[in-house]
């Protein structure tokens, strides 16, 4: 039997019951976090699923109520030019915002699944006393350590681009805001409104497959949280298997 | 017919299809990682781009319809490919769900098989002490 993957006895239990085994502390967390994060994230949905409702496609009708022409020729500051920009400034945001209410819900899942963990892992201890045998638990494994590593580097990226959809709809929005004949079209190299369109686009280019590489962390980690309640099965069924034999 | 030692044999070290899991996970990582790239690149490019004005964009000017080729074109491909590698996730997590159920179906053989002949241990020593 591989010894060197296991740990004799974990940490006693707040009942102070000798041999007991109880979750770590990362665990006792992830069972009171997975409610918050799930509910954030269905919230954030929903919400942005409102605002495209209720705000943005308003916007859009009223805008395209217009003809081209008044549309193209509408000065800086009127309600046509206000509407352009309100609409590609909510553009730049809301998909950020969406996929920040994915991954908090990605992040509910992974701490379900270090909660499951956590009971396996208590309720094996458990078992294991009531047959008489020293309570032994597996040594946590490569996959246990970097699962809450990877989630929360997907968390932090999340959150990242959701500040960076901010400040790209502030300057979509300062964009915008402008007569499209007269002043956009017209705008000159190396003038402010050029400077902000090529900012504008090429944030966009490489801002949507950030987003992925968060949502890619955030899988990883679930993948290998699986993967650690598959290890910490297979010890289980080993361990029974030891005390059938009789080395208790 | 399954027996202890087989099972107690079975469960030793780490699961062999768990190394495809890991497999997919990594090539799903990579692709996202690439897709990040070439998202950088297209970014530079359109940088480029829009820096030029609109009469000088609309004209073509010096490559400029080359770049706004690239621009459109590279999309068309990256798109597809960001939820491949969202696909190749799935495909990951499913082999692992594959490899839990698996495991619990051999877990359960071996209470089957260890809880009577640890149980019936424990009731004949019990009944010796009495």
């Amino acid at each position: 039997m591989a010894s060197q993957s296991i740990m004799t006895r974990g940490p006693i239990s707040a009942s102070g019951e000798p041999d007991a085994v109880d979750m770590t502390p990362m665990q006792s967390m992830a069972r009171k976090m997975w409610i918050p994060f799930t509910v954030m994230g269905v919230m954030i949905v929903v919400v942005a699923f409102l605002i495209g409702l209720f705000s943005l496609t308003p916007t859009v009708s009223d805008y395209f109520d217009s003809s081209k022409d008044i549309r193209d020729t509408a000065a800086a500051g009127s309600d046509i030019a206000g509407d352009k920009a309100s609409i590609e400034a909510t553009k730049a945001w809301l998909p950020g915002f969406k996929f920040l209410g994915l991954g908090l819900m990605l992040g509910g899942i992974t701490f379900l699944l270090a909660t499951i963990i956590g009971n396996l892992r208590v309720a094996g201890g458990n078992i294991q006393r009531a047959l008489g045998a020293s309570p032994q638990v597996l040594k946590k494994p490569m996959t246990g350590h970097l699962f809450p590593i990877f989630m929360m580097m997907g968390m932090m990226i999340l959150i990242a681009t959701f500040i960076i959809s901010i400040w790209l709809a502030t300057q979509a929005n300062d964009y915008w805001d402008h007569s499209i004949t007269t002043e956009l079209n017209t705008a000159t190299a190396g003038s402010g409104l050029l400077d902000d369109l090529s900012t504008i686009q090429a944030t966009k280019a490489w801002l949507t497959p950030l987003k992925f590489v968060g949502m890619a962390l955030m899988f990883t980690g679930i993948a290998l949280a699986l993967a650690t309640i598959v290890q910490v099965l297979r010890f289980q069924a080993r361990r029974l298997v030891e005390i059938a034999g009789g080395s208790k | 017919m399954a027996t202890l030692d087989g099972i107690g044999r079975s469960m030793a070290g780490q699961h062999p299809s768990l190394k495809w899991a890991y497999l997919l996970i990594a090539a799903a990582l990579m692709i996202e990682m690439v897709v990040f790239i070439v998202g950088i690149t297209v970014g530079v490019l359109a940088n480029d781009y829009y820096s030029n004005t609109k009469g000088l964009r609309d004209a073509g000017e010096a490559g400029l319809l080359s770049d706004l080729g690239t621009i459109q074109a590279i999309p068309a491909w990256l798109e597809p490919l960001k939820f491949l590698g969202v696909a190749t996730f799935f495909a990951g997590i499913s082999v692992v769900l594959a490899i839990i159920i698996k495991t619990l179906q051999t877990r359960g053989q071996a209470m089957e098989l260890a809880l009577p002949q640890i149980l019936g241990t424990r009731a004949s020593a019990t009944s010796e002490e009495a």
